[in-house]
């Protein structure tokens, strides 16, 4: 589990007028540069795996 | 016998929810989940009895182990690059299924006969009981082909069902995207119900799923969803169709009602009478009239 987002009405909006969601407020910020590097750490663990295989 | 369509360019727009409040509504029915690549209209009409049927379609290269003599003609003939040593050594050869084309080539130059070309195994398609009346979905395998044959099978078996038990409605979950199942989803159809949004990139898709629409001259009206997100993108959306030539049967708020149906697996239809429900109510009567209009009237031409 990387993330969790919640249902949340002004991010539907935010994301209706067009704009980033990670620029929203500081906790989605947040949560998204954790996302992030949760991905990039998978991603390296992959690799790592993939080279010894 | 008509045929309406639910698709919209755009995923997440809330097609399959429409589609079940419709199913809800839609007396004398036959309904199809179109989406085979990730069926979930099940989900919330719930079929038993489900009969199974298998879908094979088109073949797969196989290497007979025992009669492969490992001199690698195979190799050096697949231009894709999809059969590769099973061992460091190089002994032993196997056919990567990702990357295999099925052109035949390693059958037809394996000096040892040692390639087979099995039918293939895609998935699966059912025939089931709900409470709105009988439903034909599928589920297509991980990575399986062909998916504008199946939704073209599934079709052909609706059809059959409506004409054996004299329905007057086939109602179809269509696929997003503008790809193959769309396609054949619109194939034959009387009707498209394009759920779109008022976003940026739900605006983007309804132009492309609307001109492959005109291409195939199936006439499409709209639904606005989540219209009250963007109120000012809403009423862009409603212009833009307007001069287009397609009606816009429904805008739709943003109701947690929506999210309260699927999360107690029920169409948003059987839940309590509201505006919402309401409105959903007289965009079904209003679909069922432009489906039952003659057929090449009143789709725009192409560039408009």
């Amino acid at each position: 589990m990387l993330c969790e987002i919640p249902y949340n009405r002004s991010i539907a909006e935010e994301y209706a007028a067009g704009n980033v969601l990670a620029a929203m407020n500081p906790w989605l910020e947040g949560l998204f540069a954790e996302l992030r590097d949760n991905v990039v750490s998978m991603a390296r663990a992959a690799g790592a795996q993939a080279a010894h295989a | 016998m008509r045929e309406i369509v639910v698709i919209s360019g755009k995923g997440g727009t809330g097609k399959t929810s429409l589609t079940a409040a419709f199913a809800a509504l839609g007396e004398s029915a036959v309904v199809c989940d179109l989406d085979v690549d990730a069926a979930d209209l099940h989900l919330l009409l719930s079929p038993r009895n489900d009969r199974t049927q298998q879908f094979i379609s088109g073949h797969e290269a196989v290497i007979d182990p025992d009669a492969c003599t490992g001199c690698g003609v195979c190799i050096e003939m697949c231009r894709f690059d999809a059969i590769r040593p099973i061992h460091q050594d190089g002994a032993g050869l196997a056919i990567d299924p990702r990357r295999c084309e099925g052109c035949k080539v390693c059958v037809a130059f394996c000096p040892a006969s040692a390639v087979g070309f099995p039918d293939k195994h895609c998935g699966e398609w059912y025939v089931g009981d709900t409470r709105f009346g009988t439903l034909v979905h599928a589920r297509l395998n991980p990575g399986g082909e062909n998916s504008g044959r199946l939704v073209s099978l599934l079709k052909k078996e609706a059809r059959a069902i409506a004409a054996r038990d004299g329905l007057s409605f086939i109602l179809c979950d269509g696929a997003p995207g503008i790809g193959c199942p769309v396609i054949s989803s619109l194939s034959g159809a009387d009707l498209a119900v394009v759920v779109t949004e008022p976003t940026p990139s739900g605006q983007h898709d309804l132009e492309r799923v609307l001109e492959l629409c005109r291409h195939f001259r199936t006439r499409a009206c709209v639904i606005v969803n989540k219209c009250d997100l963007n109120p000012r993108a809403a009423q862009e959306t409603v212009s833009r169709c307007q001069a287009g030539g397609h009606e816009v049967v429904a805008s739709l708020p943003h109701d947690e009602i929506v999210f309260e149906a699927m999360l107690r697996g029920r169409a948003v239809t059987e839940m309590a009478d509201s505006p919402f429900t309401a409105t959903l109510r007289r965009a079904w009567k209003r679909i069922i009239m432009l489906s039952e209009m003659d057929r090449e009237a009143h789709v725009p031409a192409m560039n408009q």
